[in-house]
């Protein structure tokens, strides 16, 4: 990967291998260094994504609310919620968001430490790269994808909330006994899943369009864009499969 | 855990002890898949504690000599006998063995961005030594920084610095293990004159302190005549079929004495160039 452009699926293989050495021999500065990378890649996006999740159940709750009333159902609007906010929409939403903000920031950062000759330079100190620049971040975003994906679980409940609570005057209580009548342990499982999946998928993307890029800030530039909308199309694409095998 | 650098460099690198010579090319070619040649039988020696320098106009291969020499290219065909290793055939370990015990001037210096100065001279540091106390290496890579004078500015960052500054702390990262063997790629590339002698005088004081062997490619004669023990000049674009291959080799005094049309217009160029600054 220093001169020669690197396959994807050599990377994953490189990746995987690396990781599981890093779990089975950790130490004191990898460990730093995750935390740091946990810090930027998923605390950074918390702010965003709690924001977004607040306005998507509300907006959720209120297409539901419209088309329930008509038939006079509109207490199992929060149990609704619940469903596809969890199953569906949150954890396909934060993808995106890490997508459009760490999948970008990582792969510029990659390619321009390729232009920079960074990358040689840890090569010719007899530092893998692997270990020492993918493993910390991979870890960052497989760790705080679903963390970030739980917090705005519950971020768009609350937004859901605020709606029921002004049209439909419906109490806290109320709305929480509602929206668990519905609830499982199973459709959280499922969130979490799929956004360790996610996590994966758009990290490993963002590795291989930042080492590979060659030739100075154009190609990081393409590289930034391209590796974003591959995340994008890639987790849209996954969440098609994913859920189709749970109708299975 | 405390302990001399000197105790674990011993016990990280079990390697046979350095034979002359510390750097061998033995008929070194190199052809891209688009069918250019660019090195074409190149040969020469690198003694122990010797400063040796690859010279050459632009289109000479240089930089490809000298990325086959880190290992980060693969020569197409011929040997390179690195601290009495093949280069070629090693990997993992025994290649970062051999790394350990070279050093690593770059061009533009490819500082890392987000670690400060005094952490880009730990890092290596911290890398190979882990079971060694870390206020140590950190001690140590505070030494390295002030051997180039620059130990004030330990915890800015490599945007914060001059092109100068960084080529200094670069050279302070490449000595950090106390290395055999420094590979420099134009050291002095982009600084005026005061700064390309300041370079040129801190490199070889450093490295001669350490008794380390030095291999640097440059274009600049000033710096040539300045720091070289012996040479290698390569041919040029403009030198037809010679392109590639070796012109000469010898010391400085060979050079300057020598009727060899290449050279003698590449040392015009290079001094009509040095006057005009």
């Amino acid at each position: 990967m220093i001169t020669d452009k690197i396959s994807y699926s050599r990377l994953v293989i490189e990746l995987a291998r690396s990781t599981f050495m890093t779990f089975l021999r950790p130490s004191s500065t990898a460990i730093d260094s995750a935390i740091s990378q946990m810090r930027s890649i998923g605390l950074g996006a918390l702010p965003t994504a709690s924001l977004i999740a607040v306005a998507a159940g509300f907006i959720l709750a209120l297409v539901l609310e419209i088309q329930l009333s008509q038939i006079g159902k509109v207490e199992v609007v929060p149990s609704l919620l619940w469903i596809i906010l969890t199953e569906q929409v949150v954890p396909v939403g934060v993808a995106l968001i890490f997508a459009g903000r760490s999948v970008s920031a990582v792969t510029a950062e990659l390619g321009s430490m390729q232009v920079s000759e960074e990358i040689k330079a840890l090569f010719t100190m007899g530092i893998d790269v692997v270990p020492y620049l993918l493993v910390p971040r991979f870890l960052g975003f497989q760790i705080m994808l679903p963390v970030v994906t739980l917090v705005g679980i519950y971020a768009s409940l609350l937004g859901g909330w605020l709606l029921c609570g002004i049209v439909l005057r419906m109490g806290i209580a109320d709305y929480i006994y509602y929206a668990f009548d519905g609830a499982s342990f199973w459709s959280v499982m499922v969130a979490l899943a799929k956004s360790a999946l996610f996590a994966f998928l758009v990290a490993t993307i963002a590795f291989y369009k930042g080492l590979n890029v060659r030739n100075g800030s154009r190609e990081i530039s393409e590289a930034t864009t391209q590796s974003v909308v591959g995340a994008v199309i890639v987790v849209t694409m996954a969440d098609a499969v994913v859920t189709s095998f749970q109708l299975v | 855990m405390a302990g001399t650098i000197a105790e674990a460099k011993s016990k990280l690198a079990p390697m046979p002890e350095a034979v002359e010579p510390v750097l061998e090319v033995i008929n070194v070619t190199k052809t891209f898949p688009n069918g250019k040649t660019v090195l074409n039988g190149i040969s020469f020696q690198v003694l122990p504690e010797e400063t040796f320098v690859i010279l050459g106009g632009s289109g000479c291969g240089k930089s490809t000599l000298l990325n086959i020499l880190i290992g980060v290219l693969e020569p197409t065909s011929g040997q390179i006998r690195i601290l009495g290793e093949d280069l070629r055939s090693l990997r993992g370990d025994r290649l970062k063995a051999v790394h350990v015990r070279c050093g690593m001037l770059f061009q533009s210096g490819a500082l890392i961005e987000s670690l400060s100065l005094v952490d880009n001279v730990h890092l290596p540091l911290r890398e190979h030594y882990r079971g060694m106390d870390p206020d140590v290496l950190f001690e140590t890579a505070r030494l390295k920084l002030r051997m180039v004078g620059l130990e004030e500015h330990a915890a800015k960052r490599p945007s914060g610095i001059s092109g100068g500054m960084k080529k200094r702390v670069a050279l302070a990262r490449a000595l950090a293990l106390d290395p055999d063997l420094v590979f420099a790629d134009e050291p002095t590339s982009g600084l005026d004159p005061v700064s390309t002698r300041e370079i040129d005088e801190m490199f070889i004081r450093l490295t001669r302190r350490i008794g380390a062997a030095a291999v640097v490619v440059t274009h600049d004669i000033s710096s040539f005549f300045r720091i070289a023990h012996r040479a290698v000049m390569l041919g040029g674009e403009r030198d037809g079929d010679l392109q590639g291959q070796v012109i000469m080799q010898g010391c400085p005094e060979d050079f300057r004495a020598s009727q060899h049309p290449v050279v003698r217009r590449f040392f015009a160029s290079g001094e009509s160039e040095t006057r005009n600054r």
